[in-house]
């Protein structure tokens, strides 16, 4: 059940009416919450509603069973929920493509191996809950926060549902506690939340999803070379920050109009300046998530230069490893580790430099994104390498015009909250003017929505 | 414990919701009411494969004057016979009106008309060229057959059949995206997409062929599961004399069927194809049945079932010229 599809709206319909019709009580409405979450994953496939409810009762029992314990003890129990999280995402996500690779190398080495390939289907989100779960048991080992004796208050947290599959991958700390306490529902939440849900589905319906079959017309034609893969590169960059961060915001949206907070994922990350400045605007939740479990416990930034730069690079291998299994990921990822060592030190200090490490910064991201949506290894040279021939299709024309007519609202409502220094410029209008924008983009949405809804990118991981 | 403190108003409600939901409705009002205006841009849902060939052919019919040769059908007829080529071969202008979704004799013999009705001379050679599929099909597709009537009127058309509470029609979206959106290169999907890039790029190359296109998928095996067993659906039975009655007198007027892929026919195909020919055409009295044409090509001539590659297409309009023979045939 995809955001964008009339099934989500009947889904969401039903459980707001049940929602704020129900008993104004914590314990029922959260109930609720589970239920619905529940029902919601079982849509895809009901039978991995069980690992979903496996990831949650390991971390919660466990969380539990920490704070008595000896240090020991306390370690043993983290690497229970470690092995049990870690090694069901491995299994389902990874199995094939280790074997795979193994087999690949060994095959190199002139030993053939019969493999023993599953045919196994990921279960969508699983990156994107197991990271919740699981930091929510590394956070309790820490003692960073008190565990929760309210099974239902956790299971709300693991499953609530707007955010269960592409996130924002959200700390205990933070979204926990709104399932503990009285929610508050003011106009300014109701007012955030339908923006946010409105905008979030223009990028999704009307951007990315119009640019989704340009972009294919040139990853999908080995003969294209030249310039028309820079643009293909760069209609993909758009479209998959419209696809998920439209996620994120309608995820955000829908929390916001019930009542909850959820933290900011996205942040004008084509405004950055440095490499490290976009990580700290792209999925914002995932690389704070990898910063604070993974860098950070490496060493950070702590030790020696190498041993930092070594730390980036391996911290960004394994976000590039988290985001699919295959190669490319694991070379985007490479990529990205490789290009914030370089840029480690560039900090602009007047407009020229500011343009140029904009400029700078902009051509590794994208060319980044040429890794990211390459198919192969094979596919990524012959890219690569066919990038410079002079070779212009004669549908060139139309393809620049398209992408830009789809890009340019998106790139003009992006530069209004840059320079209003305001992510929801339209709700500081006046009413008239920002009753005008909302029933255009709705009108968009129509015009552009797809009754079967399209998957978002981010569902594969 | 209380799950919620509630510190808004109905009005906040209506100001944050009620309001732009009016401002939509109002949209769609203005929407249908400029449609009316003299200067608003015509209809012309040019936004897929299948309704870019089919509003081209009505334009083509339109625009292309005089031709001695023409060619009318389904999706064989469009891909399998290049009528560029045709024409340089035969020395004499031709026009192919093939139209890719399936439609029905019906409509062949609307877009005939029209055609028609744009010429100071009738054509002199007109060929229906059809796949064996066409012929055992029963009904026509509605969604294509109402875009292709209603682009007939200059008429905007709700391409799917979406169900009355719908709010498609009355906020006028399919005003929207036929008089606007189609105005904008549509990318096409697929291999279309790779191989002509966007709507109106497909549009031209249909110009540039004189209404011929070009499959470019590539035959995919499993498509050649499922029945051989063709004979003639009993609904053209109805349809064959209206078309002919659209044939101008001193017109010679060729049937012909399509080739099917070698491996397909389970059974002595060769047999049964001249009796589906000859089937077929005795609904059309008075015309001349090719029944030269091969019946069978390997299945490396073929894009799709029934469609050939752009090679094929080649090799076929010269089989096709061959067996018109135009320079002795009688007329209709």
């Amino acid at each position: 059940m995809y955001f964008n599809s009339t099934a989500f709206i009947g889904f969401l319909t039903v459980f707001l009416l049940l929602y704020f019709l129900l008993k104004d009580s914590l314990s029922s409405r959260n109930r609720l919450i589970v239920g619905a979450s529940y029902f919601f994953y079982a849509w895809w496939d009901w039978r991995f509603t069980s690992l979903l409810l496996l990831s949650s009762l390991v971390d919660y029992f466990v969380g539990k069973a920490i704070p008595g314990s000896s240090q020991a003890k306390r370690r043993r129990l983290l690497a229970a929920s470690l092995l049990v999280n870690l090694g069901v995402l491995g299994f389902f996500k990874y199995y094939n493509f280790f074997i795979g690779s193994t087999v690949m190398a060994l095959s190199q080495l002139g030993i053939d191996v019969d493999p023993r390939l599953l045919n196994i289907v990921l279960p969508v989100g699983i990156s994107f809950y197991t990271f919740q779960s699981l930091s929510y048991t590394i956070d309790v080992y820490r003692r960073t926060i008190e565990p929760t004796t309210n099974l239902t208050a956790f299971l709300a947290y693991v499953s609530f549902f707007p955010q269960l599959v592409a996130g924002p991958i959200e700390r205990a700390s933070s979204l926990l506690p709104q399932f503990l306490s009285e929610r508050t529902i003011n106009r300014e939440k109701i007012e955030l939340g339908i923006w946010l849900v409105l905008w979030g589905l223009f990028k999704k319906v009307v951007v990315a999803d119009s640019l989704a079959p340009v972009v294919d017309m040139v990853y999908s034609n080995p003969s294209i070379e030249g310039p028309m893969i820079a643009i293909a590169t760069l209609a993909f960059g758009f479209q998959i920050y419209c696809d998920f961060s439209g996620y994120s915001d309608i995820a955000r949206g829908i929390a916001s109009i019930l009542g909850f907070h959820l933290m900011l994922n996205f942040k004008l990350p084509y405004t950055a300046l440095t490499p490290s400045d976009f990580w700290k605007r792209w999925h914002i939740s995932l690389s704070s998530w990898f910063r604070d479990y993974v860098y950070i416990p490496l060493g950070g930034n702590r030790g020696s230069p190498w041993r930092t730069r070594l730390n980036l690079i391996l911290t960004m291998l394994l976000a590039g490893l988290w985001h699919g299994a295959g190669w490319n990921f694991v070379l985007w990822g490479l990529w990205h580790g490789l290009v914030l060592t370089l840029f480690a030190k560039a900090i602009p200090r007047n407009r020229f430099q500011a343009a140029g490490s904009w400029a700078l910064t902009m051509t590794a991201i994208f060319y980044g994104w040429l890794l990211f949506r390459a198919q192969s290894m094979e596919q990524i040279w012959h890219l690569t390498s066919s990038l410079w021939i002079p070779s212009i299709p004669p549908w060139a024309g139309h393809y620049i015009l398209f992408t830009s007519v789809f890009c340019a609202p998106m790139i003009l409502m992006e530069l209004w909250q840059k320079y209003t220094q305001d992510l929801m410029p339209t709700l500081r209008c006046s009413l008239p003017v920002r009753t005008g924008v909302h029933a255009i983009m709705i009108y968009m949405i129509v015009l552009f929505w797809d009754t079967r809804g399209t998957p978002f990118i981010y569902f594969q991981f | 414990m209380k799950s919620h403190r509630y510190q808004i108003q109905r009005s906040d409600l209506f100001r944050a919701l009620g309001l732009p939901l009016c401002g939509v409705l109002l949209i769609g009002l203005i929407v249908h009411l400029s449609s009316w205006l003299p200067f608003a841009p015509t209809p012309r849902p040019a936004l897929d494969v299948d309704r870019t060939v089919i509003i081209q052919q009505i334009d083509s019919s339109e625009t292309t004057t005089d031709a001695e040769i023409l060619l009318i059908g389904d999706s064989s007829c469009l891909m399998n016979v290049d009528a560029a080529l045709l024409e340089g071969l035969a020395k004499t202008r031709a026009i192919n009106l093939g139209t890719l979704s399936f439609l029905d004799l019906d409509t062949f013999g609307s877009l005939l008309s029209h055609y028609l009705d744009h010429q100071t001379s009738p054509p002199k050679w007109i060929i229906l060229l059809t796949h064996p599929d066409f012929v055992r099909k029963n009904s026509a597709s509605q969604a294509h057959t109402n875009c292709f009537n209603r682009y007939l009127e200059k008429q905007d058309h709700l391409y799917n059949h979406t169900p009355p509470w719908s709010p498609e029609k009355y906020l006028g979206i399919h005003i929207v995206e036929g008089r606007l959106l189609a105005r904008l290169p549509l990318p096409l999907n697929n291999a279309f997409g790779r191989y002509y890039g966007f709507t109106s790029d497909l549009s031209s190359f249909m110009v540039q062929h004189q209404g011929s296109a070009v499959d470019p998928r590539s035959l995919d095996l499993e498509q050649l599961k499922g029945s051989s067993d063709y004979r003639v659906a009993r609904s053209h039975k109805r349809l064959a004399a209206s078309f002919l009655e659209r044939i101008p007198s001193g017109t010679a007027f060729f049937v012909g069927l399509t080739p099917v892929p070698k491996s397909f026919p389970q059974n002595d195909f060769v047999a049964e194809y001249q009796a589906l020919l000859n089937e077929w055409a005795r609904l059309f009295p008075g015309c001349i049945a090719l029944s030269q044409l091969p019946p069978v090509l390997d299945n490396e001539y073929f894009a799709t079932k029934t469609h050939l590659t752009q090679a094929a297409a080649t090799h076929y309009t010269r089989v096709l010229l061959e067996n018109i023979g135009i320079d002795e045939v009688p007329t209709h």
